[in-house]
Formats: C-alpha cells, sequence, structure tokens
C-alpha cells in the first residue's frame, strides 16, 4: 500500500512539475494581443528607433543605454508654450500612477531645439515635471536622425524678430525593455490609458528578465 | 439678455456662482408666510444672511477676476506656472460680447518682454503655431482663447509664473478701447480655468 501511495505522489508531482513548467514557458512565451493595449499598437521592426543623443548631463546616450526599462520618449522644447508642459504634466502623473512600476520607466524628452535648449535648461525644464524626467540633445544633425528614426516633423516657425516656434509632430512614443517602438499616445490619450499600457509592457518586461 | 435687475450679468456667470445666488433665493421664497415666533424668525435670518455672505463671497472671488467693459466681459483670464527656467508663457481667457462687433487688436502685459496672440492649430498629429494680428469678436458672439487654439504668448518673462500668483494683462480693442484684466496662474500641469474645468462633462 505504502509503495502504491508513494507512487502515486510522484506520479501526480510529475504532473504538476509539467504543468507548472508548461505555465512558465507559456507566460514567456506569450505575446500580449495589440487588442490588450489601449494606445495605438506599431507593427514591430518597422525600422530603427535608435539616437544618437547626449543626456542633459552631458553623457552620451543612445537607445541601448536604456535597455531594460520602458521608454517614454516625447519630442519638445523649453520654449513651447502649450504642447509640451501639457504631456510633460501628463506624463508626470502617469508616473505617480505607476507607483513601484515607475522604477522601470523612463521618461525621455527630446529636444527639437537645441540652439536654445542648453543642457542646464534643459534638466531643470524636465526636472520640474518629475525628478526621474531626462532630457536629451545633440547636434542638429543628431536631433534630425533621431527625429526621423521617429516619424517626428518638426519646422521652426518664426512669429516675429524675437520668437520662432516650433511646429512638431505631439505623439508620445513607447519603447519596450528589449529596444523595440511599440506604441504610440497622442495628446489626447488620458493618464488612464497611459498607465494601463506601461503596467502590461514592464510586466511583460518583467518576465522577460527573468526567463 | 443683461438684466438691469443685477450688478452682473448672470447668465455669464460660471456655474458655481449661479448656484450661489440661486440658494439664496430660494432661501427667501422658503420664508413661511406667517414667519413664525421670532425665535423662528431670528434662526432664519441668520441663515439667510449667512447664505447671503456664501453667495457674496462666491461673487467677489470670481468676478474678481472678471472684468466688463460696456458690451464686453472678459472672463477667467488664467495662465500657467512656469517651470524653472522656461521663459514663455501662455495666457487665456474668454470674451463675452453682448453688443456689436470688435477687434481684438493686440494685449499688454509688463509680465513680459514681448506679448503676441498665437493660433495653434493641430494637422495630423502636427502642432502648427502662427502668429494673429488681430482677432474680431462678432456681435452676440464669443470668443475663447485656450490651450490647442488661440492663446497669449508671453515671450520673455520677466520672472517665472507661480501657481496663485496675478499679473496684469491689457486687452486692447478698437471699439471699446483698453480693459485691464489680471491673469490668475494654475498649476503646471493646468489646461483650463479651475471652475471652466469642474464644469466640464
Amino acid at each position: 500500500m505504502r509503495i502504491i501511495a508513494s507512487r502515486r505522489s510522484t506520479a501526480l508531482g510529475l504532473v504538476l512539475l509539467v504543468a507548472v513548467i508548461a505555465a512558465a514557458g507559456w507566460m514567456v512565451i506569450r505575446k500580449i494581443p495589440p487588442s490588450d493595449f489601449r494606445l495605438t499598437v506599431l507593427p514591430q521592426r518597422s525600422s530603427s528607433s535608435d539616437f544618437r543623443l547626449t543626456d542633459f548631463n552631458g553623457r552620451p546616450r543612445s537607445l541601448a543605454d536604456y535597455r531594460g526599462r520602458v521608454l517614454v520618449i516625447f519630442f519638445g522644447f523649453v520654449r513651447c508654450p502649450d504642447a509640451c508642459p501639457t504631456e510633460l504634466f501628463k506624463l508626470a502623473q502617469v508616473m505617480k500612477r505607476l507607483g513601484p512600476a515607475s522604477d522601470r520607466v523612463q521618461v525621455l524628452l527630446i529636444t527639437l531645439d537645441p540652439k536654445r535648449d542648453t543642457p542646464e535648461l534643459l534638466k531643470s525644464y524636465v526636472t520640474a515635471f518629475d525628478p526621474r524626467f531626462v532630457g536629451l540633445t545633440g547636434t542638429t544633425e543628431q536631433i534630425d536622425s533621431a527625429a526621423k528614426n521617429y516619424w517626428v516633423v518638426h519646422v521652426e516657425a518664426p512669429t516675429s524678430n524675437d520668437y520662432y516656434a516650433i511646429d512638431h509632430s505631439t505623439a508620445t512614443y513607447v519603447i519596450d525593455a528589449q529596444g523595440q517602438r511599440r506604441l504610440i499616445g497622442s495628446m489626447a490619450t488620458s493618464v488612464d490609458d497611459f498607465v494601463h499600457d506601461l503596467k502590461l509592457l514592464t510586466g511583460r518586461s518583467k518576465q522577460g528578465a527573468s526567463s | 439678455m443683461r438684466s438691469s435687475k443685477y450688478p452682473f450679468n448672470l447668465i455669464s456667470c460660471p456655474p458655481p456662482l449661479r448656484v450661489a445666488v440661486g440658494l439664496s433665493l430660494n432661501r427667501e421664497n422658503h420664508i413661511p408666510g406667517t414667519r413664525g415666533s421670532e425665535g423662528e424668525l431670528a434662526v432664519y435670518t441668520h441663515i439667510h444672511r449667512l447664505t447671503l455672505l456664501i453667495a457674496l463671497a462666491w461673487a467677489i472671488a470670481v468676478l474678481a477676476a472678471d472684468q466688463r467693459t460696456g458690451s464686453l466681459t472678459i472672463t477667467q483670464p488664467w495662465s500657467r506656472a512656469t517651470a524653472p527656467g522656461a521663459v514663455i508663457g501662455a495666457a487665456y481667457f474668454e470674451i463675452v460680447n453682448v453688443g456689436s462687433v470688435d477687434t481684438l487688436l493686440r494685449i499688454e502685459s509688463p509680465i513680459a518682454r514681448q506679448v503676441e496672440m498665437h493660433m495653434s492649430h493641430t494637422e495630423g498629429g502636427i502642432m502648427r503655431m502662427r502668429p494673429v494680428t488681430s482677432v474680431e469678436v462678432p456681435a452676440q458672439g464669443r470668443v475663447r482663447f485656450q490651450p490647442g487654439g488661440l492663446h497669449v504668448m508671453l515671450i520673455d518673462l520677466t520672472q517665472p509664473l507661480k501657481e496663485g500668483q496675478r499679473f496684469p494683462l491689457t486687452l486692447v480693442f478698437q471699439h471699446a478701447g483698453s480693459v485691464r484684466v489680471e491673469a490668475v496662474v494654475q498649476g503646471l500641469g493646468a489646461t483650463a480655468a479651475p471652475s471652466q474645468g469642474e464644469a466640464a462633462p
């Protein structure tokens, strides 16, 4: 009787083990269906999403430096009256709402106005919204190249002798922890929707890291 | 539309004020026909005064920011706090015109070295901004300066804008002349004047 019982429990244990391995495997292999996201889902491996820029502390930065974290990228400039502060404030609220998951998210502002946005100015500006935000700048060529990779249109639009605005795309891009450009949000995307999708992506990046 | 019975235009009042005024009027209607005993009257008068005081406080709080000249009312001028280092600010308001057509020619303010009127519009995900030389305020109509649309550009701020701060804006109209209003600075990420935000669906 005892032998039969132990054989049974061994068999049961094996079945359980197989089930657990299969479940873990499924979790790793599983891709989040696009329909689960609330932001617009981009086709994967569409084109390069890399950039070669410098952060506001003078350190050279490329996409690879942020591997392991979900990136939220917005292109803007400090002298932007309306769209940029509104979007950055929204992203600051998103970070607050994400709670501990925000540790795996990095918000980047890439300036479209390297002539006027000095690293110091960029730093005091973006960190006012959230101390964890980082501003990136570079040469005109570097910024043009980054903007091109994100299909960001930007044109100087002088309104007077003293001021020029920059007409620019106001999309917000989400890059997953593997460096894949995944989602596009807009000015109209709510804090709720950003929080929802970033939680999905940070959850997935955790599974990816443990595999 | 304007009623001379009231010292201000009820129609253009933001909802909280309307509620407050309505409340005080309702209280008046609730006076019992006999007026009851003296004690009852005293209690009632007390409530009535309190309601009136609340209504008055609301009126002062709300109207302090509004400015009317002739047939034009400039409602809820507001601005957004600026992040350190930012030298550009924006201001917004609504112009309500109960009279004939007028034109807003320019805006002046000591808060910035230069003040311009700009129009933003989003086209295919690209936000574009263009200077506007004048803004027509249609007869019996209104013009709203708001985020993502018409706005006052404060270029080269003389000081950073801090939440709760007030600064003057002078709107110069072709017919009505100069109207001075006080813009109230809202938070860093504000997208509307507070009571407008509350009233939004």
